[in-house]
């Protein structure tokens, strides 16, 4: 039961918690016991050598940790505040565990690995790069100081009393010392920078609640405090330590400038020494009910996240039920509600968002914020999320562009939740934007979008002699071209481009084969809007036939085909190989299986397909094409690669009456333009058709060129 | 066997309906060849002044059943007289328009009265024993020849529109045979309560016949115009998902693959080129004018007229036009 | 109560050349199969009577051999209540009608409903010949339905084109056929779906039935259409000859939408070309 495993990282958690806690007399038992006979806190008059009752008791306890009334003190408020951490993260914890199971622990090696390069590397938060690295300050400084804690423990409860040996002696104290000074110092410094980010620079896509202003304030007390102890405590006990400390040192010296004498300073150092044990308890009592619970949660989603190809949605399971995808909160899985916790609020997802740059009413960060709060509102577990937290414009808002998913430094997936909200509005309420009712029964009907039918999907062919794949018999071809809806039945533009990947193919010698009139949609359009049922249907039905053929390569030039087939179908039983076809033609023209008759001597920009791209992370073989086979001179967009801006097309949104906001072809069209290039290469026929309608509403018509990319090469071969 | 070729009348308050003359047009096509008689049946309240202009597109005799029972429409009543006249006369064919009355009308006399009956049909050919009958199936994608069974009175509906009204060159005083106007109870069962005028101008924009289209190209100056054509016209006003945007039209006037799919049988595109999005929701329209600045813009490919000019002079002169016109042809 | 709909599971041909002029053959291939969209929308109506009324049973009934099945599951996943098939596989509209009344007599009905026609066979006869069988009264091509069930009587609308419409009021039961703008049928949701799969079709078989054996029309052969009788456009003489060749050449601009021309001029002249096309097709 996966829940279990939330449980054991609990209690990893809190022993990391207790850890933090000793470290409030652990470092200061040793500065006093390393300092030796000159401690104050064993002898009265150090000079006399004799012992206090405290260094009695240390002497009978085996040179042990004393235990004095401040540090029961401090223990008792220590016990009370790892209750009230477990409280919160167990109030927490009963909420996630009203989501159905649904947690995968498979590959724990891969797991592991993720959690280290990004809990201690940073990786995908540091793709930001001075948010990252204030980020990373702050986690290493905490790191640091709870190495140190574990080593002085292990050293003390482990090392001496087995082996009778002191690893951290006069010899390495000061070097520990001045490892713990830089710790606090880097962990400041990591505050002051997201402190400086938050309230000076002030990026969009940052809100500000109490909470942000609360934690930080801690933080920064924190290690203030804890300067300040370590500083006095070496002016009054051991000066000798005072250069290895030189943050803890300046600030102590600052502080006595104001504090006259030494029993001031003993004053002060009580003083403090409560005012930092009290801002440290609280820190830590606060974390459950703050953002700070990502330290937890975080860690956890990253350990749990998502390990499936990235263009794969989630399987639903499709038979017999009440109800379907998410309709109600408790419907998410405990993973999704998980991410609700580890959603840091940091928005980057919101940043990439296409929906929200077009204006419109989706926000992925706030739409996992609403669901976070509809969470913790138990009495409201039964309400509909649509109409509640949720509205309908923002869940068929979404283009399934994978931005929100790629830019998460904590693997959340608001995308996920959107499709997961979608089946259920389509499978259980049947509520969804009329437009989807006529595609989907064209798409049941026909087996395609615009319900053509099937044996107009040969037409783009009639001039070319093609092997169909139903008519070869045994000689089945080594390679399968699927045309795909788009490029075979509805978009003239896009026949073009299917009819131009032919040729090539021909040209290069390619043995291939199409399914024609046995083709039926890949399914893509269904699921992404919700319709499990109508995928699996489809997508069952063209896995049989390629079985039937024997089909063992697949090629295709339409991304959302070719994202479906390689990351999608496994799952549904298909063992075929999916070709990235850019990487195949990139490998015709190496081989010299092609020749560039003709360089494209002309400047363009290209656009990623979201589906190409982000979901299958070819970014380089159209590029490569592009620049060293065709010799075009490559522009760039902003937004490009990862952050690629979507057409608009996907989610069904192609087919969608949105009138809400601007409209996403016509902000990247005029993106491309302002790169002041001759057009823009495209490899995707969604997103054609898009930009097709967005140059043309521009007025750009005849001004700004729109190729496909297999089109540009096309006519370079030929 | 007394036989001849009947027409079902319809009309409204403006009189005699044009899917009438064109049943007659038709009717005196098959009358000639078969050598029989074009007769109308004329029912209603105070009719009797309508025989003249049946008289002059053909009718040669006129069965009449003029009362104050038939003042409104009734189903139950219309099928009694009609058939009351067919099980007593005999004739060889009812033509009647496919029209909301005649669809509903001629199937019910035909299954009261067991007659043979095919709706919709293209061509009637054959002799009044064996008609030979080509009617439209499959959303007009086929033709079915279709034979009645046996050789009882044919009842068949035309679709309107689709036959050239043509004057006989020779037309005589019509006979005319009253009917007793004979009802039961059953009439009762269904009652008229009124008509509800379509008013373009807030009808649905998939259920309007004349569509004028704005697109792009029209902007605040030409939009009064152009809503002075549509108003001249009887047309109504749609769309493309840029004109909604701009706020020329409502969003549910949108036509295309975000919008409403339309058939009307006349669509006036302006200021639109015809981006895919558009024209997948209109390319079936029967006739399509495309008014555009872009002589190269898509909308041409889909208009069966297209005209390349300025929407702010254009679209004044076509109203000029009409204007002229229907001074002059009043 | 006891709604009755009337479902018929359509041939839709999606391919001009779907016929083989040889044989008169429909190639299976270029049709696909599908619940009848006038049916569809009377099954949506059904629905939303017995929604707003409560206490109601939606049955929907299909005449037809095995592939009105799917008609009928599809009507139960859109809500209604039963299924029954009769076992019968002929298109005359007479029989048809018979058999449909002598199931729906004995199952019961207050309100029939039936799709306007069906768009394969495009009769439109099945409502009239039922409601003229059972001998109650008929309204058809509604677009709008109020229920007065403690008056037992409905007021309805009828479209007459061009968005007309006459309201008519009657007495229940009472048969409705309907027109495809009365509403937007809902899409099934998944547990209806799988539901309907399960769940047992009641199968009546005519031959018990008393209907006479024979049709009053029988179809002979399926023939392609000819291409329609194209609208010319009356070459201007303000045109030169070369333009007006290219227009007859064309079918006179109305004859392929592909390849029409586009007019250029000065916008009286243009107005005046447009003007011809008005009155050429009726609009003024």
């Amino acid at each position: 039961m996966q829940p279990m495993n939330a449980v054991k990282s609990l209690i990893i958690f809190l022993f990391f918690i207790f850890l933090c806690l000793s470290s409030a007399h652990a470092t200061e038992y040793y500065s006093f016991h390393v300092a030796g006979s000159d401690c104050t806190m064993c002898h009265d008059d150090p000079a006399s050598g004799e012992l206090n009752d405290t260094g009695v008791e240390f002497e009978e306890n085996g040179y042990r940790f004393p235990i004095t009334q401040k540090e029961k003190l401090f223990y008792a408020l220590s016990g009370l505040v790892i209750i009230t951490i477990f409280l919160g993260i167990f109030l927490r914890y009963r909420l996630w565990s009203r989501g159905k199971p649904g947690m995968k622990i498979d590959r724990l090696s891969k797991r592991w690995d993720g959690l280290f390069v990004n809990v201690f590397g940073q990786d995908k938060i540091l793709k930001k790069s001075f948010a990252g690295h204030g980020h990373l300050l702050l986690v290493w400084s905490f790191t640091l100081i709870g190495l140190a804690v574990i080593f002085i423990l292990i050293q003390e409860y482990v090392v001496l009393p087995l082996w009778g040996v002191r690893i951290i002696d006069n010899h390495f104290y000061p070097y520990f010392r001045l490892l713990l000074d830089i710790s606090g110092l880097i962990g400041l410094i990591g505050a002051g920078m997201l402190a400086y980010r938050r309230y000076v620079l002030k990026p969009k896509e940052l809100d500000n609640t109490t909470s942000d202003a609360l934690s930080l304030l801690f933080l920064v007390l924190v290690f203030f405090t804890g300067f300040l102890v370590t500083g006095i405590r070496n002016q009054l006990y051991g000066s000798e330590w005072m250069c290895w400390a030189p943050v803890a040192s300046s600030l102590a010296w600052v502080l006595k400038l104001f504090v006259k004498g030494e029993d001031g300073l003993k004053v002060c150092l009580d003083a403090l020494w409560w005012g930092h044990a009290i801002i440290g308890l609280l820190l830590l009592a606060y974390i459950p009910y703050s953002r700070l619970l990502h330290a937890f949660t975080s860690s956890l989603n990253i350990f749990y996240r998502n390990l499936e190809p990235k263009g794969a949605l989630p399987v639903l399971d499709i038979s017999a039920s009440d109800t379907y995808g998410a309709g109600r909160i408790n419907d998410f899985t405990f993973k999704h509600l998980l991410e609700l916790d580890a959603c840091t609020r940091c928005g980057r997802c919101q940043e990439n968002c296409p929906a929200l740059i077009s204006e419109k009413n989706l926000n992925p960060k706030s739409l996992v914020q609403k669901l976070k709060d509809h969470m913790g509102n138990v009495s409201a577990k039964n309400n509909a999320l649509i109409g509640g937290p949720v509205t309908n414009d923002e869940i068929w808002e979404c283009t399934t562009c994978l931005n929100c998913i790629e830019h998460c430094p904590v693997f959340i997936e608001p995308m996920l939740k959107i499709v997961e909200m979608r089946r259920n509005a389509v499978l259980t309420e049947s509520n969804f934007p009329s437009e989807f009712k006529q595609i989907f029964k064209n798409l049941e009907i026909f087996g395609d979008p615009k319900g053509k039918g099937r044996v107009t999907r040969e037409g783009w062919a009639s001039n070319l002699k093609i092997n169909k794949i139903y008519q070869t018999g045994n000689d089945t071809p080594e390679i399968l071209f699927w045309a795909g809806c788009i490029g075979a039945t509805y978009d003239e533009r896009s026949k073009n481009t299917t009819n131009a990947v032919a040729r090539i193919f021909e040209k290069a010698g390619v043995s291939f084969g199409i399914l024609g009139k046995e083709e039926f949609c890949c399914g893509d359009p269904a699921r992404r809007i919700g319709n499990e049922y109508l995928f699996r249907q489809l997508a069952l039905k063209n896995i049989e036939t390629m079985k039937k053929y024997g089909v063992k390569k697949l090629v295709t030039h339409c991304p959302h085909c070719f994202n479906t087939f390689k990351n999608e179908y496994p799952a549904l039983g298909a063992d075929f190989e999916v070709i990235d076809i850019f990487e195949m033609i990139a490998g015709l023209l190496s081989q010299g299986k092609l020749e560039v008759k003709l360089k494209i001597d002309e400047s363009f920009t290209y656009h990623d397909p979201c589906y190409l791209g982000r979901y299958n992370s070819v970014y380089e073989s159209p590029r490569d094409i592009l620049k060293s086979c065709l010799g075009v001179n490559l522009i760039e967009m902003d937004r490009i690669k990862e952050t690629s801006f979507c057409c608009g097309a996907g989610g069904g949104n192609m087919w969608r009456g949105v009138s809400t906001g601007k409209r996403m072809e016509g902000l990247r069209i005029q993106e491309a333009v302002n790169t002041k290039v001759q057009g823009i290469v495209t490899a995707c026929p969604h997103c054609d058709i898009m930009f097709d309608s967005a140059i043309k509403q521009e007025g750009l018509g005849y001004t700004f060129k729109l190729i496909n990319l297999i089109e540009l090469v096309k006519q370079a071969v030929l | 066997m007394s036989q001849g070729i009947w027409i079902f009348e319809e009309h409204d308050n403006r009189g005699t309906k044009n899917v009438t003359l064109e049943l007659l047009s038709e009717g005196q096509k098959l009358a000639r060849r078969l050598k029989e008689e074009l007769c109308v049946c004329l029912l209603g309240y105070q009719v009797e002044n309508f025989i003249p202009r049946l008289a002059e597109f053909g009718a040669e005799k006129i069965y009449l059943a003029d009362g104050m029972q038939l003042s409104e429409y009734n189903l139950d009543a219309y099928v009694s007289i009609l058939g009351g006249l067919i099980e007593i006369y005999q004739p060889s064919v009812l033509m009647m328009g496919a029209t909301p009355t005649g669809s509903e009308l001629g199937p019910r006399i035909a299954a009261r009265y067991g007659l043979p009956c095919i709706t919709e049909i293209k061509k009637i050919g054959g002799s009044s024993e064996n008609f030979q009958v080509t009617k439209s199936v499959y959303n007009d994608r086929l033709y079915a020849d279709v034979k009645p069974a046996s050789a009882r009175p044919l009842i068949i509906t035309l679709p309107p529109g689709e036959t050239d009204i043509v004057k006989p060159k020779k037309t005589a005083e019509p006979a005319v045979i009253k009917t007793e106007i004979k009802l039961d109870e059953n009439v009762k069962r269904v009652r008229y309560n009124k008509f509800i005028k379509g008013d373009p101008k807030t009808i649905r924009v998939d259920e309007a016949d004349l569509i004028l289209a704005l697109g792009n190209g029209v902007d605040s100056e030409t939009l009064p115009v152009a809503h002075e054509l549509a108003d001249l016209l009887g047309a109504t006003l749609g769309g493309t998902r840029v004109a909604v945007d701009k706020g020329l039209i409502p969003f549910e006037r949108q036509i295309g693959l975000t919008g409403k799919t339309v058939l009307p049988n006349m669509l006036i595109s302006c200021g639109i080129s015809g981006a895919y999005e558009f024209t997948d929701g209109m390319k079936d329209s029967k006739m399509i004018i495309a008014i555009n600045n872009d002589g190269k813009a898509r909308i041409f490919e889909v208009a069966n007229l297209g005209v390349k000019g300025d929407l702010k002079e254009i679209i004044p002169a076509v109203i000029n036009k009409i204007k002229i016109h229907k001074q002059t042809s009043s | 109560m006891k709604i009755i709909v009337c479902v018929k599971q359509i041939g839709y041909i999606y391919d001009s050349t779907a016929i083989d002029l040889a044989t008169g053959e429909i190639d299976p291939e270029k049709m696909v199969s599908m619940l009848n969209p006038y049916d569809e929308v009377a099954v949506e109506e059904a629905i939303k009577i017995r929604e707003s009324e409560g206490d109601c049973e939606v049955i929907a009934i299909s005449a037809g051999g095995a592939e009105a099945e799917n008609a009928l599951k599809y009507a139960f996943a859109m809500g209604a209540d039963r299924m029954v098939r009769l076992n019968y596989d002929g298109t005359d509209p007479c029989l048809i009608s018979q058999f449909l009344a002598e199931a729906i007599g004995k199952i019961g009905y207050d309100i029939i409903l039936c799709g306007k026609k069906s768009m394969d066979s495009n009769g439109g006869q099945v409502g009239s010949f039922l409601a003229e069988k059972l001998h109650i009264p008929q309204v058809s091509g509604i677009v709008k339905l109020k229920l007065f069930l403690n008056e037992k009587k409905a007021v309805a609308e009828r479209y007459l084109g061009k968005g007309d419409r006459e309201e008519i009021e009657c007495d229940l039961p009472v048969l409705f056929t309907t027109e495809m703008a009365l509403n937007d049928p809902r899409y099934p949701a998944l547990a209806r779906r799988l539901l309907a799969e399960k769940t047992n079709i009641e199968l009546l078989d005519t031959a018990s039935f008393t209907g006479n054996a024979e049709g009053l029309t029988n179809i002979v052969k399926f023939s392609q259409p000819r291409p329609k009788t194209r609208k010319t456009f009356a070459p201007d003489s303000n045109l030169s000859a070369a333009d007006r060749l290219k227009l007859m050449m064309t079918g006179g601009g109305g004859s392929s939408k592909e390849a029409s021309d586009v007019l250029d001029g000065s916008s009286d002249e243009l107005a005046d070309h447009i003007l011809k096309y008005l009155i050429q097709e009726k609009i003024i």
